[in-house]
C-alpha cells in the first residue's frame, strides 16, 4: 500500500509519497476501524477457505429472494457505501476536472472551467521571479538554516504535509471524523494537481542550485521550488478547515481561536521548509496564494447549495519580479481575521468574475458530513 | 641563553621552532593589558578581518564618520553587503587612576572625538566623568590605543586598560530618544543582561497587554538600524511611537497578541538581515533567566517590578572565553543605571533599588576581586546611587579539570612539576592558561614555566621576565606565524604577576584559506619549576586555570575544552573497562592531597567580588550540592558561593521549568544560571519588602532556612561550594511575594 511506502529509507520520496499515503492511509485505517470491532480478520486465504466449509454447512436449498431496494441515479448519498479510496477518487475528479491551465511565457495561470457565464474565470497566475531575485534571497535561506537543529523534528514530521499539526485543533482522528480528514485530504491533493503544473512550467532553480553552501537538512524534492507545495496545501487546509469551523455553532472566540491557528500553523509548516534548505521566501508566497485562493474555490464548491446564486470570485495575479529581497510575511499579502487575500506590490486583484456553476452533489454532501462532524 | 632552538619537523612536512620573542616596548606600559602583545601582535588573525583593500585616493573620508554627519535616511546604503567596511574597533575598559588624569584624557577624547567612542550615556552617567577609579567601556581604533598621550598615560600608572577583540559592529553615534516611563512607588527594578531574551513574552507583561521592560537594549551589531539609531546596536523603551507597547498593540489581533509578528515590527528579528538567535528557538537562555528573575503572570499586574533587559552581542555570547565580554557587559552596567536614574527621576524622583543578574562567567583570571569588572560590581553597590544589588553565577565547572595548583597540598619532593594538558582536535577557538603568582618579589624568579608540545618538543624555561616570550612557529610558512606562546607579565588590575600559555585553534575556520596555522592538538605538557621555595608553598601555591573555551548549545560549534589530565581524576571503578579516561569521579570523592590538579575553585572568575551575591546550584529533591556547582578553595571561604538556590527538581527532572520563548510554553533548564536569576528574583522582592539584601544577609538567610534536619547529615554541603546553605525559595519566597503584591 502507498501508505506504508512513504515511511521507507529514500527520505527524498517520503515527503512525496506521504502525500500519496493519505489516499491508502485513510484505506488502511479503514481496516483498523474492523479491528476496533473485535479484532477480527475480514479477509485472507484462512478466512477464505473457512468461509467455504462454513457455506458449505450452512446453505440449504438455494431460495432466489425478492429484489433489493432501488438506489437512485447520482443519490450523493452512496458516498457512504463505497471505500475511502473510492471517495478519494471521485472527489478528486470532481476537483480537477474544473481546472485548465494556460502557460503562456513568462505566465502561468490555472483557471475555473465555467458551463455558464465566462467559460474561463482566472484564479491565479503566475509570473515567475527572475534569477537575480532567487539569488537576492540566498542570505535569508543561510540565516534560517541557524533554526536546523530547533527544528528538525518538525521539518521531518511535516515531510507528508500538515494534517498532523492540524489535527490537535480539535480532536481530528480517523475513527472520529473520517469526512473532515477526507475533506482535507482532497484539498491537500487538488493543491498538488496544480501546484505541480506550474512548479512544472515556471520550473524554477531550488536554492541548492544556487549555492552549495547551503546543504539542505532533507533531500532536495524533484520538483521546482516556485510555488512551495508544503505552503499551497498547509494554507489550503488552513483555510478550509477554519471555514468549516466557521459554519458550526461555535462561539465566535473560539472559531478565530481556530483560524489563527491554523495560519500559524501554516506558517510554520511554510517557514520550517526554509529552515530546512529547500525553498526560498519567495516561493511560499506564491504558495500561499495559489492555496489560499484554491481553498476558497474549494469552499465555495463543497458550500453551493443547488441552485444557488452567483458567487463573486476575485482573480490573484502574483509577479514575481515584484517580490520583495524579504522574509515571508503572511500578514502582508493576507487578512486572517478577514480570510481575504491583500493586494500588494507582488499581488493585485485584475477582475472578478460572478461564478454560478459552483455547484456539485458529492462535494457539498462531503462537507455537510464533515461539518456534522464537529458538534 | 637565546632561546633559540632547533627545527625539528611537526609531522606535516613543516618545521616548528621554540624561539625568544622580545616583546615592544609600547605594550609593557604598566597600565596596559598584557593581552594587548598577543592581541594586536600575533592573535590579530583571530579577530581582525583581513585587511581590507586600499580605499580609492579621492575618497579619503571615512564612511563611518562621514555616516555621523548624514541624516539617517541615507544611510540605508551602508546596508549593501561589501559597499563599505566599517572601521575595526577595540573594545576597552578604561580606568582612571589619578584626577589629574582626567583633563589629558578628556583633552584627547575631544580632540580626537571623531575617533574615540563612547556610548553616550557612559558621558552622560556622572558630571565628572569619568569617574576615577571606575571603569568605563571605549572603543578605540588601534592606532589611538597606541597614540603617545595614552601610552604615556598608562606607564605612568594613571591609566589602566583592558583590552577586548574588536566585533564587526555598526555605530551610527547618535542614541535614540529614549522614552522613560514612570513606575509605582515602592518598585523595585530587576535588570537581566543575557542572550536571546523575548521582552513580548506574557510573563514580563501587565494585565493590559503592555510590557513592564521599559528598556532593552540590544547590542548585537546586526539589529543595528540606521531608522532607529543607537550607540551601539538598539534600544527600545516602553513607552512612546516606536516603544515596546507600541509594537506590542500593532501586534495585537483579536486580543491575541503574535509574538513573532511583535518581534518582526520591531525590528528584534529579522531573518533577512541576520540569523536567528535563542529567540526564535523553543528555549532560550536569556528568557529562561529573564523569567526566573521577574517573570510573573501578566494577571500579577507586577507593574512594581520593571525590568531592564540587555541583550550580550552575540559574538561576545559566542565566545565563551569571555574575553569578548567584559567591555559590553561594563557599558551595559552603566547602561542599567542610567536608566534606573532616569526611572526614578520621572517617578517622582526617589531612587529606585535595582537587582542586576548576571547569569554569565568564565574560568581564568586573578580571582581575588581585583579584575574590572568586580571593581565595578562592588562600587555601583558601594555608591548605591540607586541601591543596587547583583547576583553573579557560581559557574558549572566543578568537574571540568580545569584548576591545578604547584606545589599541591601535600608536596612531592622536588621542584618540578608536569601539568598534562589535553588539547582537543575541531577546536577553532584559541586555547589559553594561566598561572598566577603573588605580587612579584625583589628576589627575582619564583617559578619558571616552560611548555612541551604533544611531539616532545619543550620551550626555554621562561622566568619572570615580562620583556620576552618563547613563541612556537612554523618555520615552514611565510612570516614563520606562531603557534603558541609561553610569556610573563603582571597584571595591571590587581599587580599580581602571572604566565600566560596561549595555543592559536586546532581546527581552521571553515571559510578560511590555507596555509592554516594551526596547533597541533594531543598531550601538551606545562613544566613548573618552583625555584624560590620559600615564596611558592601549599600555603600560596601557584594557581593555575584553564580558561574556558567550550561552545553555546544553540550556537555554531566553534570551541572545545581544554583540561587537565591526571589519573587520580579517573573513576578506579571502571579502569578495568578502559573507561577510565572519560568516565570522571563522582562529584565529592576526594583527591589526594600529592596531585596538583584540584577538584576546586572554579568559581566564575567574574564573581570574586566583595559585593555580589554569588549563587551555587543543588538539587531540590536530595538537596544535593549539583556535581557541577563551582566553589573556591577550602582554605580560603571568602572565595566561594555566598549560597545555594535549587536548580533542579529531582534526579527525574534535571532542571527548573520556566518561560520557553513563546508564551505559554515552558522549558525546563539547569545549572547555576538558573539558580542564581532566582535568588534574583528573592532579592528583588525582599529588598521591596524593607531588607537589606548583602553577602551578609544573605549569608544569613541561607544559613537560617538551610533545611537540615531533611539533610540528616547525610548531604551535608561540600565546604568549598555549599556557600552558608541552600537557600529554600518555596519557604522564604511567600513572604516577600506577598509583600511585593501588595502594591
Amino acid at each position: 500500500m502507498a501508505g506504508t511506502s512513504g515511511f521507507g529509507p529514500d527520505q527524498g520520496h517520503q515527503g512525496h509519497q506521504g502525500h500519496q499515503g493519505h489516499q491508502g492511509h485513510q484505506g488502511h485505517q479503514g481496516h483498523q476501524g474492523h479491528q476496533g470491532h473485535g479484532g477480527y480478520d475480514f479477509d485472507g486465504a484462512g478466512i477464505a477457505s473457512a468461509l467455504i466449509t462454513s457455506h458449505d454447512g450452512l446453505i440449504g436449498t438455494f431460495a432466489p429472494p425478492p429484489e433489493p431496494n432501488h438506489l437512485a441515479l447520482g443519490d450523493p448519498a452512496h458516498l457512504q457505501r463505497w471505500s475511502p479510496q473510492v471517495r478519494a477518487l471521485m472527489f478528486d475528479q470532481e476537483l480537477a476536472a474544473r481546472l485548465v491551465f494556460d502557460f503562456t511565457d513568462p505566465t502561468a495561470t490555472v483557471s475555473y472551467l465555467n458551463v455558464t457565464g465566462p467559460a474561463l474565470h482566472p484564479l491565479v497566475s503566475m509570473t515567475r521571479p527572475t534569477e537575480a531575485t532567487f539569488a537576492q534571497q540566498l542570505p535569508i535561506v543561510h540565516n534560517y538554516s541557524a533554526l536546523r537543529s530547533d527544528r528538525a523534528n518538525e521539518i521531518l514530521a511535516q515531510l507528508p504535509g500538515p494534517m498532523a499539526f492540524l489535527t490537535p485543533l480539535s480532536i481530528l482522528r480517523p475513527d472520529r471524523t473520517r469526512w473532515i480528514l477526507e475533506l482535507l485530504g482532497a484539498v491537500q491533493r487538488i493543491v498538488q494537481y496544480v501546484q505541480v503544473r506550474f512548479k512544472h512550467a515556471l520550473a524554477c532553480r531550488r536554492p541548492s542550485e544556487y549555492s552549495a553552501q547551503l546543504m539542505p537538512m532533507i533531500l532536495t524534492p524533484g520538483h521546482g521550488t516556485l510555488p512551495s507545495g508544503h505552503a499551497g496545501e498547509s494554507f489550503a487546509m488552513a483555510y478550509v478547515l477554519s471555514a468549516l469551523f466557521d459554519a458550526t455553532a461555535f462561539d465566535a472566540a473560539h472559531k478565530a481561536q481556530v483560524r489563527r491557528l491554523a495560519f500559524d500553523i501554516a506558517a510554520r509548516v511554510a517557514q520550517n521548509r526554509i529552515v530546512a534548505g529547500v525553498h526560498f521566501p519567495v516561493d511560499n508566497i506564491a504558495g500561499a496564494t495559489l492555496g489560499i485562493t484554491l481553498g476558497d474555490l474549494a469552499v465555495r464548491r463543497m458550500m453551493a447549495e443547488e441552485g444557488a446564486a452567483a458567487e463573486n470570485v476575485a482573480s490573484w495575479a502574483f509577479d514575481g519580479t515584484a517580490a520583495p529581497n524579504a522574509d515571508f510575511d503572511l500578514h502582508e499579502m493576507f487578512d486572517v481575521a478577514g480570510a481575504t487575500l491583500q493586494a500588494t506590490a507582488y499581488l493585485s486583484t485584475p477582475s472578478t468574475n460572478a461564478l454560478s456553476d459552483l455547484h456539485s452533489p458529492i462535494l457539498n454532501y462531503l462537507w455537510t458530513q464533515a461539518r456534522g462532524e464537529l458538534s | 641563553m637565546t632561546g633559540e632552538q632547533e627545527e625539528v619537523p611537526d609531522g606535516d612536512g613543516g618545521k616548528i621552532q621554540w624561539r625568544r620573542a622580545e616583546i615592544p616596548e609600547r605594550f609593557q606600559a604598566k597600565g596596559l593589558d598584557p593581552a594587548a602583545w598577543w592581541l594586536l601582535g600575533s592573535g590579530r588573525q583571530q579577530f581582525f578581518p583581513p585587511e581590507p583593500p586600499a580605499p580609492p585616493q579621492d575618497d579619503p573620508v571615512d564612511p563611518q564618520y562621514d555616516q555621523k554627519q548624514t541624516s539617517a535616511g541615507s544611510t540605508a546604503e551602508q546596508a549593501t553587503p561589501g559597499a563599505r567596511r566599517a572601521p575595526v574597533r577595540l573594545p576597552i575598559m578604561t580606568t582612571l587612576l589619578e584626577e589629574g588624569a582626567r583633563e589629558t584624557l578628556l583633552k584627547l577624547l575631544a580632540e580626537d572625538s571623531d575617533q574615540i567612542f563612547v556610548p553616550g550615556f557612559v558621558r552622560r552617567s556622572s558630571e565628572s566623568w569619568p569617574v576615577a577609579g571606575q571603569p568605563f567601556p571605549m572603543f578605540l581604533e588601534e592606532g589611538q590605543l597606541q597614540a603617545r598621550p595614552i601610552i604615556d598615560l598608562l606607564a605612568s600608572g594613571q591609566l589602566r586598560i583592558k583590552l577586548s577583540p574588536p566585533l564587526p559592529f555598526t555605530e551610527t553615534g547618535v542614541d535614540a530618544p529614549t522614552v522613560v516611563t514612570p513606575v509605582p512607588e515602592g518598585s523595585v527594578i530587576t535588570a537581566v543582561i543575557d542572550d536571546g531574551i523575548t521582552v513580548g513574552h506574557e510573563r514580563f507583561r501587565l494585565a493590559d497587554g503592555t510590557s513592564r521592560v521599559h528598556h532593552f537594549w540590544n547590542m548585537d551589531p546586526d539589529v543595528a538600524d540606521a531608522a532607529a539609531p543607537f550607540s551601539l546596536g538598539r534600544e527600545w523603551s516602553k513607552g512612546g511611537p516606536g516603544g515596546i507597547d507600541d509594537f506590542l498593540a500593532q501586534a495585537t489581533s483579536g486580543g491575541h497578541i503574535d509574538e513573532d509578528r511583535f518581534m518582526r515590527l520591531a525590528g528584534m528579528v529579522d531573518p533577512a538581515r541576520y540569523r536567528p538567535g535563542g529567540e526564535m528557538r523553543r528555549l532560550s537562555h536569556g528568557t529562561h533567566v529573564l523569567d526566573c528573575a521577574a517573570g510573573y503572570p501578566p494577571e500579577a499586574n507586577a507593574a512594581d517590578r520593571p525590568i531592564i533587559a540587555v541583550q550580550l552581542p552575540r559574538l561576545a555570547v559566542e565566545d565563551t572565553t569571555g574575553a569578548t565580554m567584559e567591555v559590553y557587559l561594563s557599558a551595559a552596567l552603566h547602561y542599567i543605571r542610567d536608566r534606573a536614574r532616569a526611572i526614578a527621576i520621572a517617578s517622582g524622583g526617589v531612587p529606585i533599588p535595582v537587582v542586576v543578574n548576571l547569569s554569565y562567567g568564565f574560568t581564568a583570571g586573578a580571582h581575588d576581586g581585583s579584575s574590572d569588572m568586580e571593581r565595578l560590581f562592588d562600587q555601583f553597590v558601594d555608591e548605591a546611587n540607586p541601591p543596587m544589588q547583583f547576583t553573579l553565577s557560581a559557574g558549572n565547572g566543578h568537574l571540568s579539570r580545569g584548576y591545578a595548583v604547584v606545589p599541591p597540598p601535600d608536596p612531592a619532593p622536588g621542584p618540578d612539576y608536569v601539568l598534562e594538558w589535553r588539547v582537543l582536535p575541531d577546536d577553532r577557538t584559541p586555547t589559553l592558561m594561566q598561572l598566577w603568582l603573588d605580587e612579584p618579589v625583589a628576589s627575582g624568579d619564583r617559578i619558571t614555566v616552560a611548555l612541551e608540545t604533544p611531539g616532545g618538543e619543550t620551550s626555554t624555561p621562561l622566568g619572570e621576565d615580562p620583556t620576552a616570550a618563547q613563541t612556537l612557529t612554523l618555520t615552514g610558512l611565510p612570516g614563520a606565524p606562531e603557534i603558541a606562546s609561553v610569556r610573563y607579565a603582571v597584571d595591571p588590575a590587581s599587580g599580581r604577576g602571572y604566565f600566560e600559555l596561549r595555543l592559536v585553534p586546532t581546527a581552521p575556520l571553515p571559510e578560511t584559506a590555507p596555509p592554516h596555522v594551526l596547533a597541533p592538538a594531543g598531550l601538551w605538557r606545562v613544566h613548573v619549576t618552583i625555584v624560590d621555595p620559600a615564596e611558592v608553598t601549599a600555603a600560596r601555591p601557584v594557581r593555575i586555570w584553564v580558561q574556558r573555551d567550550d561552545s553555546i548549545p544553540g550556537y555554531p560549534l566553534r570551541g572545545r575544552q581544554s583540561f587537565l589530565e591526571h589519573p587520580a581524576h579517573w573513576d578506579p571503578t571502571f579502569a578495568e573497562y578502559a573507561l577510565a579516561p572519560v568516565q570522571p569521579l563522582p562529584a565529592n570523592a576526594a583527591i589526594a592531597d600529592d596531585v596538583p590538579v584540584r577538584r576546586e575553585f572554579m568559581l566564575n572568575a567574574l564573581a570574586t567580588g566583595r559585593r555580589p551575591l554569588v549563587i551555587g546550584a543543588y538539587e531540590n529533591k536530595r538537596r544535593f550540592a549539583e556535581p557541577y556547582s563551582a566553589g573556591g578553595p577550602h582554605a580560603r571561604p571568602c572565595w566561594r558561593s555566598i549560597a545555594l538556590v535549587d536548580a533542579a527538581d529531582g534526579p527525574a527532572h534535571p532542571g527548573k521549568l520556566a518561560a520557553g520563548t513563546r508564551s505559554g510554553s515552558w522549558a525546563a533548564m539547569n545549572g547555576t544560571s538558573v539558580a542564581t536569576p532566582r535568588m534574583a528574583k528573592l532579592a528583588a522582592n525582599a529588598i521591596a519588602a524593607g531588607w537589606p539584601v548583602t553577602q551578609f544577609t544573605v549569608r544569613v538567610a541561607a544559613s537560617l532556612f538551610d533545611d537540615r534536619t531533611l539533610a540528616r547529615g547525610r548531604t551535608d554541603l561540600p565546604p568549598d561550594r555549599g556557600g552558608c546553605g541552600r537557600l529554600r525559595l518555596e519557604r522564604t519566597a511567600p513572604v516577600a511575594r506577598g509583600v511585593a503584591r501588595e502594591t
